[in-house]
Order: C-alpha cells, then sequence, then structure tokens
C-alpha cells in the first residue's frame, strides 16, 4: 500500500472520529464525551492560532522578494506593510495588548480606517441598487416596487406623505419576506447539516486530497 | 449514557440523515443518479476563466470574512468556498493563467495552498505555483476588503469568483469588480449579504446551492446521489410545516413531541 493512500486513510479516521465525537456530545450525555468534544474543540482553536504563523510565513514569502527587487510602483507598499506587521508583533507579544503604544495603534490607526471603510458602503450600496432596481422585466418590477415602499415604510417622509406607506412596509416585511427567509433557513440548515455528515463520513473532502 | 432530554428527535432525524446520504449514494455507485438542475453559476466557472484566458488578465478568488473562519460555525461554508477554488485552480493550471486567492481567515491560506499545488501537480504545472496565489489579507473585516479591493484595481482580474461567507465586504469587494469590468461569480449563505450580491454579481450561488457546487462540479457519483437525501429531507420538513399549520389551525397541541 503506497504512503498516499495511508495517509488518506488517516486522514479520514482523524475526520470521522473526532467529528463523530463532537456530533455525540450534542445528543448524548456522557461526562468522558464531553471531556473529549472540549479537548479537540480546544484542540482546533490552537491549531488556528498556529496557521496565523504559517500565513505570516507566507506573507513574508510573497513580499520580501517584491522589497529587494524593488517591484516598481509595489515595494514601498510591501516595505511599509512588513514594517507595520513587525512593529505591532514586537509591541504586542513584549508590551502586551494592553501596551499604550498597541492601544494608540488600535484607536488611532485600525478604527479610524475600519470605520471609513464602513461608512464608505453606503455609496457602494446606491451604485449596484441603481444597478439592481432597474425595471428590466417584470421580476425587476416587483423588486423596485417593493424596495420603495419599504424604503418609504423606512423613512419618516414616507408616513408623512401616506399613512398607508408604513402599513404597506411592515406587511411586506412580516409576511411575505418573513416566509421566504424562514422557506431559505430551512433548507439552507438541511443542506448545512447534510453537508457536514459528508465530510464527517468522508463523502465530502473539501481540503483536496 | 443517556440522551439529552429535548434533542431526542434531532438526534432520530440526525440518524435517519446518515442513513438516507449512505442509501442514496450507493444506490448512485449502482448508477442510479439523481437529476440535478443546471446551476448556471457554476457554469459560469469555465466561461470566466475562458473570457481571463482571451484577455490575458488573471483570476481572483476569495472565501470572504463572514463572521468567522473555520472554527466557528460558519466554518462550514468557507470550506464549500474552498471547493469551488479547487475547479478554479484546474483551471487557471491548465491554461496557464494567472490566479489570486486571497483570504480573511488564516487557517484558510495553507488549506488552499494545499488544494492549489494539488490541482497544479495534477495538470503538470508544479513549477507555476506561486506564493500570492493563496495570500493572507487583512485578518479582519475591513482591512480584509481594503485589501482584495486594492488587489482588484491593482491586478484588474478578467474574473472575480467570491465564494464562501460573506458580511458586508461582500459589496465593497463585487462593487470594485464591477468597477474593473470583470466577470463575478458570487456565491454565500449569509442572508443579509446574498442580496448585495445578486444586486452586484452576475451570477450568485445561492445558500444551500453551496453545499451542492462539488458534487455539481466534479459529477462525483456518490456526491451527487447524497443530494437526493438532502431532498428527501425538504420535503419532510414541508410536511412538518404543513402538518404544524393545520395542528395550530384546530388547536391541537403538539409541543410534548418538539420537546422529545
Amino acid at each position: 500500500m503506497s504512503s498516499k493512500i495511508i495517509s488518506k486513510k488517516i486522514t479520514f479516521l482523524i475526520m470521522l472520529i473526532t467529528g463523530l465525537i463532537v456530533l455525540l456530545d450534542y445528543f448524548i450525555e456522557n461526562p468522558e464525551l464531553a471531556a473529549g468534544s472540549l479537548f479537540l474543540m480546544k484542540l482546533a482553536a490552537i491549531l488556528v492560532a498556529f496557521s496565523l504563523g504559517v500565513a505570516a510565513v507566507g506573507i513574508f514569502r510573497l513580499h520580501v522578494p517584491i522589497v529587494l527587487k524593488r517591484v516598481k510602483g509595489e515595494w514601498y507598499f510591501s516595505a511599509w506593510m512588513l514594517f507595520v506587521i513587525v512593529l505591532t508583533t514586537l509591541i504586542g507579544v513584549f508590551g502586551g495588548v494592553d501596551h499604550p503604544a498597541f492601544q494608540w495603534i488600535f484607536s488611532n490607526i485600525f478604527l479610524p480606517l475600519s470605520s471609513t471603510m464602513f461608512a464608505m458602503l453606503g455609496f457602494f450600496i446606491i451604485s449596484a441598487a441603481y444597478r439592481a432596481f432597474r425595471a428590466r422585466g417584470l421580476d425587476a418590477t416587483v423588486l423596485l416596487l417593493t424596495g420603495v415602499l419599504v424604503m418609504l415604510m423606512n423613512m419618516p417622509l414616507g408616513g408623512a406623505i401616506w399613512s398607508g406607506f408604513p402599513i404597506i412596509g411592515t406587511w411586506l416585511r412580516d409576511i411575505p419576506a418573513m416566509a421566504g427567509y424562514r422557506g431559505v433557513t430551512l433548507a439552507l440548515t438541511i443542506g448545512l447539516v447534510a453537508y457536514s455528515i459528508r465530510v464527517i463520513i468522508g463523502y465530502e473532502k473539501p481540503m483536496g486530497g | 449514557m443517556s440522551l439529552v432530554q429535548g434533542r431526542i428527535v434531532t438526534f432520530a432525524l440526525t440518524i435517519g440523515l446518515i442513513i438516507a446520504i449512505v442509501v442514496y449514494a450507493e444506490r448512485a455507485k449502482k448508477g442510479k443518479l439523481p437529476n440535478i438542475r443546471t446551476l448556471p453559476p457554476l457554469e459560469a466557472i469555465n466561461e470566466a476563466v475562458q473570457r481571463a484566458t482571451e484577455t490575458g488578465r488573471p483570476v481572483h478568488f476569495t472565501t470572504g470574512y463572514g463572521g468567522g473562519g473555520l472554527d466557528t460555525d460558519v466554518g462550514v461554508y468557507h470550506l464549500a468556498g474552498l471547493a469551488v477554488l479547487r475547479r478554479v485552480a484546474e483551471l487557471t493550471a491548465k491554461y496557464d493563467i494567472p490566479l489570486y486567492s486571497t483570504f480573511c481567515h488564516p487557517e484558510l491560506v495553507p488549506l488552499a495552498e494545499d488544494i492549489i499545488k494539488i490541482a497544479y501537480i495534477k495538470e503538470g504545472k508544479a513549477r507555476n505555483i506561486k506564493p500570492e496565489m493563496a495570500q493572507l489579507i487583512g485578518g479582519r473585516q475591513f482591512p480584509y476588503a481594503m485589501g482584495v479591493m486594492g488587489l482588484l484595481l491593482d491586478k484588474r482580474p478578467a474574473a472575480n469568483i467570491m465564494v464562501g461567507n460573506f458580511w458586508a465586504e461582500s459589496l465593497l469587494i463585487a462593487e470594485t469588480g464591477n468597477i474593473i469590468g470583470a466577470l463575478q461569480i458570487g456565491g454565500g449563505a449569509d442572508i443579509t449579504a446574498v442580496p448585495m450580491l445578486i444586486a452586484a454579481c452576475d451570477y450568485v450561488i445561492m445558500f444551500e446551492e453551496l453545499f451542492a457546487a462539488q458534487a455539481y462540479l466534479t459529477k462525483d457519483p456518490v456526491l451527487t446521489g447524497s443530494l437526493a437525501a438532502q431532498d428527501l429531507y425538504k420535503i419532510l420538513a414541508l410536511i412538518f410545516c404543513i402538518i404544524g399549520v393545520i395542528f395550530a389551525t384546530m388547536g391541537i397541541d403538539w409541543s410534548w413531541f418538539l420537546s422529545l
């Protein structure tokens, strides 16, 4: 038997055993099973933390050559990124996340930039909605009308124009939209459970090999 | 050892689903394959890579932020997204097209590297594997979105394939893809993000279609067969809904059954 087949079988056994332990722990009251499941979940969290190191190596493998080769239009961005990664890591490791310098970076650089990106979302929604809400056919027209009615429900001006807008909008949200939402949730949950079972029993191999 | 009170019905249904999956998979092995309707977004992957080949531009793939990585309850959506990456990597390897795949969660990077490596080795193009094919960007929602938007504007891919789990970053990335004129295939399961993907992408893999991706793309009889078990349970859920409506209308209390 080749080493490739043995490796595949070991991978399958690990997936099957870990999957079954965590799955059965949800249904069966057993202290050993609960301890095993908790251990596996902690192990998963540790493995995920380790993968940050692997991914960081990947970042250096990608950006160091760009800096060394002085790739036009790119090298200074890569150099700046590497500098910021090293600086933040050093402050975080030696000073801890409560260190004033770490907190300053987080509060004065990370948070404002994240908020800026989130604020930009409003403009992107307008351009996407403009394309989606054009009345090109029957479906798009229904979408346009529904969108307008729900918008009129949400804005104070809608109720001021006609008191019926909030009632229609609320009905659209609570009845047809909720029915669709529940149908989708039901189908999605069944699909999710079936997919997880297929992964555990080795039918589905999303990770390659 | 005893079953947890309130989860007995769920346990029975889960065992039933496992049996149904195995039975349908065995039937499929014997040639009794169920019909799967055409899924245009998955068919469009070929079109997207061919377009990239014609224009000489790269292909971009990402699985999104979506609230968490593999160690969270949305991890399974990212896994389903990686099944699509496998197909994309096979095609980019075949046609010698540059591939950029970006990830917000570090644990997805080694998995993606492995998937890409297998796809390129299978096509005999191992020398074409490059570090930028699977890269970590951000680690948080908006730095990730910013990084991907920058990459899209810089590399100008002909196809932007975003399949996994997305939140608000879906629109930021997809609108940038629209600005550069990329053919866009979106896919997700978050009920608030899918409408954004529908508004911004050319094709969208919606909700549970995501879990059929690997079966559809590989045409594997076992996987295709097991999808029928999923459909059987959807019919069962529908019957439960109808019974529930009838019982509620008639005032019959069946909460004892659900609390088992």
